[in-house]
């Protein structure tokens, strides 16, 4: 393969990083010398046609001008050239595959604040349009977000003004790594030299702990603390299928168990059908895979082997090289970031989605959506949208664990701030003057689990809410009324009382208070059916 | 840091980007004597000597350092500080 590359600063050094990297057949024009390369018919690149031309451009050195008044500006024109230059090369060799790295500007500049045509921010805005709309327009220009890199390493590790000022090296050691590693998983992606299948193993990677352990309540995968990890993890997985990637199953566990939790387990984002082939048993996973592959009809080289077992992963290694065998972070927080850098961007890059992908990609939103929802449209217009499934129960022993939790964790929709152990909430639970309530949210987008508690004292003629709290994920949704409401409707007394402690934090339980009728310090008793009329009237 | 465990590792850091065998390169190595050691070379040369040993040369004395045993001393000067 034959590359070509343009910049308007120095960007030799990243010829030794590509050959690291496999590319032999490496052309750099000279320094500075990128438009006359394009628009010249005897230019190198006109001559000898690439099968990759990668254009690389300092925007600070291309579009800041010093004016004679000591005035900056950013220069329209030059842009305007750049963008025809590159757009009729394309035009003119249909074959070569363009990579673009869109313009990062320095994060800071004298325009300190001022958000004009003048801050480099703003003109980074502008070029960066017009580089997509390239990109969109021209099927052989792919755009590569250069801002990336810059965004997850910063200036100060990737710049080093004092080789800018000696040679116009502008970045380090670091940046040219970076830039080649990103370079070559977009070619993959161009000629879609990317990985097929995803195998993976269940205990330990796809949720917390070991199922014929700990059981099937006892694993971890949960909206909270490490059980969301395996979740996020799960549901990025997802995320990858809808692109077109194969899932499968290759572990080592009592078939009834996984499946088990594979078609019942309410925190599994990843559902039994999201798997093609599933491959439980006791039985030596190289053969498992060996099986998957034969049946897929497809290559051990585009399969990827995702297992927390170093064992099994050094012996699939040794036994079937051709499939990739990533390494399991050491740390499980870094599941996530892991599984992106290393595993999605090297072995599944996509720069663009097939009609095929794009179907699959409709089936599954995401939580964005919801959250892009919630700012666009009119509230209770996106509440409706949002097809909200309330579950309340009453003294559920298996909720007793989150209840003391939230007891413990909410501090802001939080009518007293009682906090409360899991022994505590036990005793509410088995005495006869006390009910624990427990609410169960739902949505179209998913299911958040057991988010509100509510602890309710029977006294002689009236009945005291004692606690009442939700977590902050579903406030905003009026679920706080419905909870409410349900709530009295259980209890069998006419009237109802409710005492407002006020901490530095509670204070966005003030509102849901007042709504209800209630009176801050005052401890009145209201009557059920006063209630009821409040809360409807602002359901 | 001993001198030849210093020259040991510049000889690397220098036949990579170069491209040069590391055989040719002695203390005694000066620039003119390298044909690839051309301006681009020492400045990506300069670049990982001060990654690999933490070391910081300034603008003014980086292109004086034109010999492997100039580079040596200035990072034992450097290093021993």
């Amino acid at each position: 393969m034959r590359i070509a590359v343009l910049s308007n600063i120095n960007i030799d050094p990243l010829k030794g990083f590509l050959s690291k990297f496999g590319f032999e057949d490496q052309y750099y024009a000279g320094y500075n010398q990128f438009m006359i390369e394009l628009i010249n018919p005897n230019s190198h690149i006109n001559q000898n046609t690439p099968n990759v031309l990668f254009i690389h451009l300092d925007g600070e050195s291309l579009f800041k001008i010093i004016l004679s008044n000591g005035r900056v500006k950013y220069d329209q024109a030059a842009l305007n050239d750049f963008i025809i230059s590159i757009s009729d090369f394309a035009v003119a060799n249909p074959n070569t595959n363009i990579i673009i790295s869109n313009i990062v500007l320095p994060a800071f500049s004298t325009s300190t604040y001022l958000n004009n045509q003048n801050s480099p921010i703003i003109f980074e805005q502008l070029i960066n349009r017009k580089i997509l709309k390239l990109s969109e327009k021209n099927k052989n220009i792919y755009c590569y977000r250069f801002d990336s890199i810059v965004r997850a390493f910063g200036e100060k590790l990737l710049y080093d003004e004092k080789f800018w000022y000696l040679g116009r090296i502008k970045y380090t050691n670091t940046a040219f790594f970076e830039i080649a590693k990103h370079i070559q998983n977009t070619i993959n992606a161009i000629q879609g030299k990317t990985k097929k299948v995803l195998v993976l193993d269940l205990d330990n990677t796809l949720w917390g702990g070991v199922v014929g352990e700990d059981g099937f309540s006892g694993i971890l995968l949960s909206e909270d603390g490490v059980g969301k990890i395996f979740r996020d993890f799960q549901s990025n997985i997802k995320l990858l299928s809808t692109y077109g990637i194969i899932l499968t199953v290759c572990s080592k566990n009592n078939e009834n168990d996984a499946l088990e939790i594979l078609n019942n387990h309410k925190m599994m984002i990843l559902k039994s059908k999201d798997f093609i082939i599933k491959k439980i048993n006791w039985n030596n996973k190289v053969d498992n895979i060996k099986q998957i592959a034969k049946e897929l009809d497809l290559g051990l080289d585009s399969f990827v082997f995702i297992d927390d077992n170093p064992v099994e992963r050094e012996l699939v290694k040794q036994q079937l090289p051709e499939v990739s065998v990533p390494d399991f972070p050491k740390h499980i927080d870094q599941l996530n970031t892991w599984f992106i850098n290393e595993v999605v961007y090297p072995l599944f890059p996509k720069i663009v989605l097939t009609d095929e992908d794009k179907k699959k990609g409709r089936q599954y939103e995401r939580n964005i959506l919801r959250k892009s929802l919630e700012s666009t449209l009119d509230i209770k217009k996106y509440i409706n949208t949002l097809q909200i499934r309330l579950n309340c129960f009453v003294n559920e022993k298996k909720h007793i664990e989150r209840i003391a939790q939230l007891t413990q964790k909410t501090n802001q929709f939080n009518l007293s701030t009682k906090r409360y152990s899991e022994s505590q909430i036990e005793n509410f639970m088995n005495s006869d003057s006390v009910k624990v309530f427990s609410l169960e949210y739902s949505d179209k987008y998913g299911n958040e689990g057991i988010i509100g508690a509510s602890i309710v004292i029977y006294k002689d003629s009236y009945a005291e809410i004692d606690t009442f709290l939700m977590s902050c994920r579903v406030i905003g949704r009026n679920v706080e009324f419905s909870f409410f409401n349900e709530i009295l409707k259980h209890i069998p007394y006419n009237f109802i009382k409710a005492e407002y402690l006020p901490t530095s934090r509670n204070n966005i339980f003030l509102d849901f208070y007042l709504s209800c009728g209630f009176i801050p310090s005052k401890n009145i008793l209201l009557s059920k059916e006063q209630l009821l009329t409040n809360i409807t009237s602002n359901d | 840091m001993t001198e030849s465990e210093i020259l040991r590792i510049i000889k690397n850091i220098a036949s990579d980007i170069m491209n040069v065998s590391s055989d040719i390169i002695s203390i005694e190595t000066k620039q003119e004597d390298i044909i690839e050691w051309d301006s681009l070379s020492h400045l990506r040369l300069i670049m990982s000597i001060e990654e690999e040993f933490s070391v910081k040369f300034s603008m003014i004395e980086i292109p004086k350092l034109k010999s492997i045993r100039l580079l040596i001393n200035e990072i034992i000067r450097q290093t021993t500080k």
